[in-house]
């Protein structure tokens, strides 16, 4: 059909063309013409009754959704992302603790390389949403800032602890421990929310607390380094810490087979 | 526990999927037509966004409960970029079983005496 489209509204199929960028690209790939297409139709009808009061509304509407849309679109649960998450909380624990034990550096001067691939499949795990969750905007939107902040304390707290281990300080360390716990603990809430691994996760939470204590329960003696070296930290916090991270990622890993493919391929 | 039908879909249905089916299911349309039906359907209560209407289409499809068709209705009378859905068996069965679902809660609400009107 070649009915003329109006000014405004090809100005806006313009923006349009440029929000499409925030969507995943199989999902641009398969719908951005369809979407165009839809668009320019219902914005011409739209112009042509209401003027551009109507459009203004419409566009305003279209924005906002779009934004929201697409963020779903990135947090769509899906067996590669969890295939993905357990895999990269398997390979970090792994690491943590042979790269832990060998050198006994300690918990805290575990290498980033470790740190950065629990932190991935940390997120995958709390940022999957169900279709539930999903149909309730403002409490997904709760979840992904609890979430959000979750990872930011456990990065600000491995950060924090691992410059107070390399520098000796006791309390920097004790604070980053304390710091990462609580931000284990709370992600094992938002966990919880989507069903998914979370007493494994408040239980990894509880270790790293509990090493919190027992490095604060030796700064109290000012034998803060001993602790860390000791057996009894290298054991405790080392093995079952990493054991609880590998646990984690295979519990997500089997969710993954499990969970009904709801996207497309 | 909600009934679950194939493909695991559960219901209920959001609001968006349950009149998408039944917009598909007296023949197939393409997505502004869909955005449409919806709007007509429910005097326009419910107005379909440009993103939720394919983030919807995309998970139907998903779902099983829709599918892409290869037929046009004419060629000649339509653009050729658009793609039509049209409504599966599956899709058919689990609008089936949400509008049953939401005739039993009318009952109930109907023995308890609620009435449709507020206040």
């Amino acid at each position: 059909m070649n009915t003329r489209t109006p000014r405004p509204v090809v100005m806006q199929l313009w923006m349009l063309r440029v929000l499409m960028w925030l969507f995943p690209t199989g999902f641009r790939k398969t719908y951005r013409a369809e979407m165009l297409q839809t668009y320019r139709t219902r914005a011409t009808n739209i112009y042509a009754r209401q003027g551009y009061r109507g459009l203004l509304r419409l566009w305003a509407v279209t924005v906002i959704d779009l934004v929201v849309t697409a963020a779903q679109e990135h947090f769509e649960p899906s067996k590669r992302w969890q295939r993905i998450g357990g895999l990269a909380l398997i390979g970090g624990g792994l690491l943590w603790v042979v790269l832990h034990l060998p050198f006994g550096v300690g918990w805290f001067q575990s290498p980033p390389i470790a740190m950065a691939l629990l932190l991935i499949g940390l997120a995958s795990m709390n940022f999957e949403r169900t279709r539930e969750q999903r149909a309730a905007p403002l409490r997904m939107w709760a979840g992904f800032m609890v979430t959000a902040v979750g990872l930011m304390a456990v990065l600000v707290g491995y950060m924090t602890a691992w410059i107070g281990g390399w520098h000796q300080t006791g309390i920097t360390t004790v604070t980053g421990a304390a710091l990462q716990s609580v931000g284990l603990l709370v992600m094992g809430m938002t966990a919880h929310e989507n069903g998914k691994s979370w007493p494994m996760l408040l239980i990894t939470g509880l270790v790293s607390g509990a090493e919190a204590v027992w490095l604060a329960l030796f700064l109290w003696q000012d034998m803060l380094m001993a602790s860390m070296l000791s057996v009894v930290g290298l054991v405790v916090f080392g093995v079952i810490g990493a054991m609880c991270w590998v646990g984690l990622g295979v519990m997500l890993w089997r969710e993954g087979d499990e969970e009904v493919e709801i996207s497309m391929a | 526990m909600p009934k679950r039908m194939a493909q695991d879909e559960p219901l209920p249905l959001s609001p968006i999927m349950l009149h998408m089916l039944l917009a598909l299911s007296d023949g197939e349309k393409h997505g502004y037509a869909i955005m449409k039906a919806v709007e007509d359907d429910t005097g326009g209560d419910i107005a379909i966004p440009l993103g939720s209407l394919y983030g919807a289409i995309k998970r139907l499809i998903g779902g099983g409960l829709i599918e892409e068709s290869d037929e046009r209705p004419d060629p000649d009378l339509d653009d050729e970029r658009r793609r039509y859905y049209r409504i599966t068996p599956t899709g058919e069965q689990t609008l089936s079983a949400e509008v049953q679902r939401l005739e039993r809660t009318v009952a109930i609400a109907r023995a308890k005496r609620v009435s449709g009107k507020a206040g």
